[in-house]
């Protein structure tokens, strides 16, 4: 009983540290995103339902992100994919 | 030439308006001359919160189309002798604003003020981009909570690249105000402490306004909080100048009589 008190006492106390780590995360996520073309948030979306149709990989374990540099733009795609072993276990 | 400060924040009811009426308050206290500029077309509050709401005659937007001039549109603060109020329209919308016309006005203010506050309203619609546009300064006003300063990054964005400084690329001063801040709350891990939202935000802390009664009381009041100095708000926002006008100096008290008393020497020789 004690023990469950104690986790929930600090559970009720972490949200600042959420917050703080929700803004890191979509403040990034907006910084990169600037003056990048508009249809990328559905480029993306349409990326991950061609991914999710051929694989069972976690959907949030699946990275877009466009990268500009000097003249190039390099859209980069990072799927992990579940271990094909597990699976068919 | 004066200095031209916006209060801007992204999210509303964060503070700025209650930031910007102490701030030009201090600053005029300080012996500055200092006017601030109600930006919110529309939705006028700085009248309100500097108790001159009965005294409005003509808005920046009559000063805008030539009905009044700008002597006619000031309204002298009642106490604090040095310190002028120009109130926004409240019949027109924010499309009333027009760079050129905005730096007209803000060339003539130039000349006899020291300090220009300009009250930014809400948003990143015309209003707050005119606002901002000629500023030197930005004190960007942020509460520790996650929408408020997902804007406040938001705005700094803006800052950098749609002000007057940004296109001529010069640098423009940054600084962050936290107001309604918790410290209890905080040093309990249920709300994010000062320190974080700096990390995040990435520009210097001019101050932090812990959240208090008085800030409410002076408001219904129409007394600038920075006046009640007896309130925690009140002295964080006299800090605030203080370190603004980059010194250690501390609140005078006796000096700020004095100065209401040489003010109404004036008036009366």
């Amino acid at each position: 009983m004690n023990i469950l008190n104690v986790m929930t006492y600090f559970r009720r106390n972490k949200s600042a540290q959420i917050a703080k780590n929700r803004l890191h995360i979509i403040i990034a996520q907006e910084k990169s995103e600037k003056g990048s073309p508009d249809y990328l948030p559905m480029l993306r979306q349409e990326i991950l339902k061609v991914v999710a149709k051929y694989t069972n990989a976690d959907m949030g374990q699946v990275n877009v992100e466009l990268h500009c540099k000097d003249n190039n733009a390099i859209l980069e795609l990072n799927v992990t994919l579940p271990d094909s072993r597990l699976v068919t276990a | 030439m004066a200095k031209i400060i916006v209060v801007t924040s992204g999210k509303g009811g964060v503070g700025k308006t209650t930031t910007s009426g102490s701030l030009a308050t201090g600053l005029a206290m300080a012996g500055h001359k200092t006017v601030v500029i109600d930006f919110d077309v529309g939705l006028r509050n700085l009248d309100l919160i500097m108790g001159c709401e009965r005294r409005v005659v003509y808005d920046i937007v009559n000063v805008i189309h030539g009905d009044a001039n700008v002597n006619q549109a000031l309204i002298r603060d009642k106490k604090i002798p040095n310190l002028f109020i120009l109130a926004a329209s409240q019949t027109r919308d924010k499309d009333a604003l027009e760079k050129e016309a905005v730096k007209k006005l803000l060339d003539e203010l130039s000349e006899t003020f020291d300090y220009i506050v300009c009250d930014s309203p809400a948003g990143i619609e015309k209003g707050a981009l005119m606002a901002m546009y000629y500023a030197d300064v930005a004190i960007v006003v942020a509460n520790p909570e996650v929408s408020s300063v997902r804007d406040s990054d938001r705005i700094l964005g803006i800052l950098g690249s749609k002000t007057q400084k940004a296109e001529m690329g010069e640098p423009l001063e940054e600084y962050l105000v936290v107001t309604r801040y918790a410290k209890k709350r905080a040093n309990n891990g249920e709300m994010m402490t000062v320190e974080s939202v700096q990390e995040l935000l990435g520009i210097p802390l001019l101050g932090i306004i812990p959240e208090s009664p008085s800030v409410l009381n002076a408001s219904n009041s129409g007394e600038p909080v920075i006046l009640d100095q007896k309130s925690d708000a009140g002295r964080a926002y006299q800090a605030i100048v203080n370190k603004f006008l980059g010194g250690s100096e501390t609140p005078k008290k006796q000096g700020f009589f004095k100065r209401l008393l040489r003010g109404k020497q004036e008036v009366v020789a």
